[in-house]
C-alpha cells in the first residue's frame, strides 16, 4: 500500500513537470506566432509609385494630356476628360493595367499579390476632425507570406491624397 | 543492545541508499528538462537567424536599388524630375566608348514596362517605336542584375505643340560578382 502511494506521488510529480514544460512551450509559441507579419518600407514600391505618377495618361483637360497624379486629382473632383470619359474610369483602367504589367503577380512568383488604395485624408489642425474618402481601390492575387509597401503623398488642399501600396511576397 | 545497534545501522544504510536513488532521479529529471530547453532554444535561435539573414539580404538589395536610382539622377540621363530618365538622351548615350569605366557597373539597360510593346531594341532609326535600350555593356558574364522603376520621358509633338510624354520603365544595372581566387 505504501509502495503504491509512493509510486503515485512520483507519477504526479512527473506529470506536473511535463505540464509546466508544455505550458511554458505553448506560451512561447503563442507569443512568437502573435507577432505581426514582417512589414517594412520597400524602396522598389516607393520608386514604382513615384515613377508612375509622371505617367502620361490618355485623359486631356487642355492641350496637354494629364499625368497620373493630375488624373487622380481630377478624379477626386469627379470631373470628365475632354472626350467626355469620366476621369475616375480612365484612372481605374490605366492604374490597374500599369500595376498588372509592372508586378506580374502570380503564385509562381515571389510577388503573389498587391493592394493599391488611393484615398483623400483631411485632418483639422487640432486633429479632432478627420475625413477619409476613398478614391480608388485595386487588388490582384492572393496574399501569402510577408508584406511590404510604401506610400506616396499628393498635396490636395486642405488635405492630402494618399496612394498606399502593399505588396505580398514569399 | 548489540542487536539494536546492528538493526539501527541497517536502517540508516537503507535510508541513505534510498535518498541517493531519489537524488539521482531528480538529477536525471533536471538534466532532461535542461536538455529540452537547450534544444528548444537552439530551434528558436535557428529560426531567428534565418529571419535575420533574410532581412540582411533585403537590405543589401535595397542598397543596390538606391545605387541604381542614383544613376537615373545623373546629368547624362535625368529629365529634371525625380526617378526620371530622358529617353532622347538615352538614344544618344548608347555605345559611347568614352564612357567605358565611367560608371561603377558592368552593364546598363532600360526597358519599357508600360504601355506594353513588342520587344524591339532601340536604335536611332526606330526610336521611339521600340522597347529597350542597351546603354552600356562591359561584356562581363559573371554579373548580377538589379532593377528599379523609372519614368521614361521624351518630347512629343502634337500639332504645333510640344509636350513631355512619360511612360513607365525599368533601369537595369548589372553588378560584377567578385569571386575569391
Amino acid at each position: 500500500m505504501k509502495k503504491i502511494k509512493k509510486a503515485q506521488h512520483e507519477i504526479v510529480g512527473f506529470v506536473l513537470i511535463v505540464v509546466i514544460v508544455v505550458v511554458i512551450g505553448l506560451f512561447l509559441l503563442v507569443f512568437y506566432l502573435r507577432q505581426p507579419a514582417v512589414e517594412h518600407e520597400s524602396l522598389n514600391v516607393q520608386n514604382f509609385l513615384q515613377s508612375s505618377m509622371a505617367y502620361t495618361t490618355d485623359c486631356m483637360r487642355s492641350i496637354e494630356p494629364l499625368d497620373l497624379q493630375d488624373l487622380i486629382k481630377t478624379c477626386k473632383e469627379n470631373k470628365r476628360c475632354l472626350n467626355e470619359e469620366l476621369a475616375c474610369k480612365v484612372l481605374n483602367d490605366t492604374l490597374s493595367e500599369l500595376a498588372h504589367e509592372s508586378w506580374l503577380v502570380s503564385e509562381d512568383r515571389p510577388e503573389n499579390a498587391y493592394f493599391l488604395n488611393i484615398y483623400y485624408q483631411y485632418m483639422s489642425k487640432d486633429e479632432e476632425e478627420s475625413e477619409k474618402e476613398e478614391i480608388l481601390s485595386l487588388k490582384e492575387g492572393n496574399c501569402t507570406g510577408s508584406r511590404t509597401g510604401a506610400e506616396y503623398l499628393l498635396h490636395y488642399s486642405p488635405g492630402t491624397i494618399i496612394i498606399d501600396m502593399k505588396l505580398c511576397y514569399t | 543492545m548489540l542487536q539494536f545497534a546492528k538493526s539501527f545501522r541497517m536502517k540508516i544504510r537503507k535510508i541513505t541508499r534510498k535518498s541517493q536513488l531519489k537524488t539521482q532521479e531528480m538529477a536525471f529529471m533536471l538534466m532532461a528538462v535542461v536538455i529540452f530547453f537547450i534544444i528548444a532554444g537552439l530551434f528558436f535561435i535557428v529560426i531567428k537567424y534565418r529571419e535575420l539573414y533574410r532581412t540582411a539580404g533585403l537590405f543589401e538589395k535595397e542598397k543596390a536599388l538606391s545605387t541604381v536610382a542614383k544613376l537615373a539622377e545623373t546629368a547624362e540621363f535625368s529629365c529634371n524630375k525625380p526617378l526620371c530618365v530622358d529617353t532622347d538622351k538615352l538614344i544618344v548615350m548608347q555605345n559611347r566608348p568614352a564612357y567605358n569605366g565611367f560608371w561603377p557597373i558592368a552593364s546598363l539597360s532600360v526597358v519599357k514596362i508600360f504601355p506594353k510593346q513588342e520587344e524591339v531594341e532601340c536604335t536611332k532609326e526606330n526610336y521611339p517605336n521600340c522597347s529597350f535600350f542597351k546603354v552600356y555593356d562591359k561584356q562581363i558574364e559573371n554579373k548580377e542584375e538589379v532593377s528599379t522603376f523609372v519614368s521614361l520621358c521624351r518630347k512629343e509633338k502634337q500639332g504645333d505643340y510640344w509636350y513631355e510624354k512619360c511612360e513607365l520603365g525599368k533601369l537595369i544595372a548589372g553588378f560584377e560578382i567578385k569571386q575569391l581566387q
